[in-house]
């Protein structure tokens, strides 16, 4: 009788180790799988740094000293971070929220039903080691997954960068 | 009396030698169980990695396509020379290429289109003609019927100039679109 029940325990035992094995293996098969699928989120980057590259030569409806001399949007950015007034006396960084927002929403179709959920733009000033928020402008649900670049331009003693990412 | 004589070791021996063959028969089924078990996975191991190079081809010709675009959109029947700027596009220029046929079959394509994106509101859905230019939304400069597959975009500056207020260059968003067999190819 002990010696049977020595055997169905060791049986049981040898059956564990081989479920443990069988689960830990599997479970590396599907780790190296979800490693490479999370290689997809920088796929689409180019994209966007295109979009950056030609949103921050788009020509604003703002000039700060006269007309006709107005700021591209890389401007703007230092223009609001310095607090600045468009001759038409709107400021500027209420001209950057209303036009950014309005070109993002042109550019890409951002929606519940769309394939972009949301997005976020974001512009800071980078100096000394210290970061300083311009603006940010955000909707619809960033959650999930996203494709994003930064551009830079050079500030007076620091960078001044743009950030975006779209949500899908 | 008579007392019988039974060789229980034989009958020991015959036992032991069926328990030892079921024991090998059990490891056997283990081990075929596992073979399968490892088969399956390197079966969906394989699917997987097989729809990633699958992918990655796409990727690969899709990202071909935009550099085609980009590179297309800084040559210098496209360039915009009066500032710094690899992404621009002139487009005062391009409307004049358009109405030249000499350059149909010049960079081997069957459509190239150029889109303004933002701001177009008011002109969504105009072509652009030297009577409603720049008040247009797009610029078809080759345009071969047929077949042109799925066009491959990239975002562009379109800058020209605007005689509004003393005469100033303004640069908006556009996107180049082209496709052709030489694309992605």
């Amino acid at each position: 009788m002990r010696i049977n029940n020595k055997k169905g325990q060791e049986e049981m035992v040898g059956f564990v180790l081989v479920v443990i094995l069988v689960a830990i293996i599997f479970l590396v098969f599907i780790g190296i799988i979800i490693r490479q699928d999370s290689g997809s989120i920088d796929k689409d980057s180019r994209e966007i740094v295109q979009f950056l590259e030609s949103f921050e030569k788009y020509t604003t409806s703002c000039a700060v000293g006269f007309e006709p001399d107005f700021s591209d949007m890389g401007e703007l950015v230092g223009d609001c971070y310095n607090g600045k007034l468009c001759v038409s006396g709107e400021n500027a960084c209420a001209v950057l929220e209303r036009e950014s927002k309005e070109i993002l929403e042109e550019s890409f179709s951002i929606g519940h039903e769309n394939y972009y959920k949301g997005y976020e733009l974001g512009s800071y000033y980078e100096f000394d080691e210290k970061r300083e928020d311009i603006f940010l402008s955000s909707t619809g649900n960033c959650t999930g997954s996203f494709i994003g670049a930064e551009t830079l331009r050079s500030g007076f003693d620091g960078v001044f960068i743009t950030s975006l990412k779209i949500c899908f | 009396m008579r007392i019988l004589d039974v060789d229980y070791s034989n009958f020991r021996r015959k036992k032991m030698k069926r328990s030892g063959q079921i024991k090998i028969q059990q490891m056997a089924f283990v081990l075929v169980a596992l073979m399968l078990f490892f088969a399956f996975v390197f079966l969906i191991y394989f699917t997987f990695k097989i729809s990633n190079v699958e992918d990655s081809v796409t990727t690969l010709k899709e990202e071909e396509a935009q550099e085609l675009v980009r590179k297309l959109s800084g040559s210098a029947e496209f360039s915009f020379s009066a500032e710094d700027c690899s992404n621009c596009v002139d487009f005062d220029k391009v409307l004049i290429l358009s109405e030249r046929r000499n350059y149909e079959d010049f960079w081997g394509l069957d459509y190239l289109e150029i889109q303004k994106i933002y701001p177009n509101s008011e002109i969504s859905g105009k072509e652009c003609t030297r009577q409603n230019y720049p008040d247009c939304e797009s610029l078809k400069i080759i345009d071969n019927s047929g077949d042109r597959g799925i066009a491959s975009g990239a975002f562009v500056s379109l800058c020209r100039w605007e005689s509004d207020k003393g005469g100033y260059f303004k640069c908006e968003i556009g996107r180049v679109l082209a496709s052709g067999e030489g694309i992605g190819k």
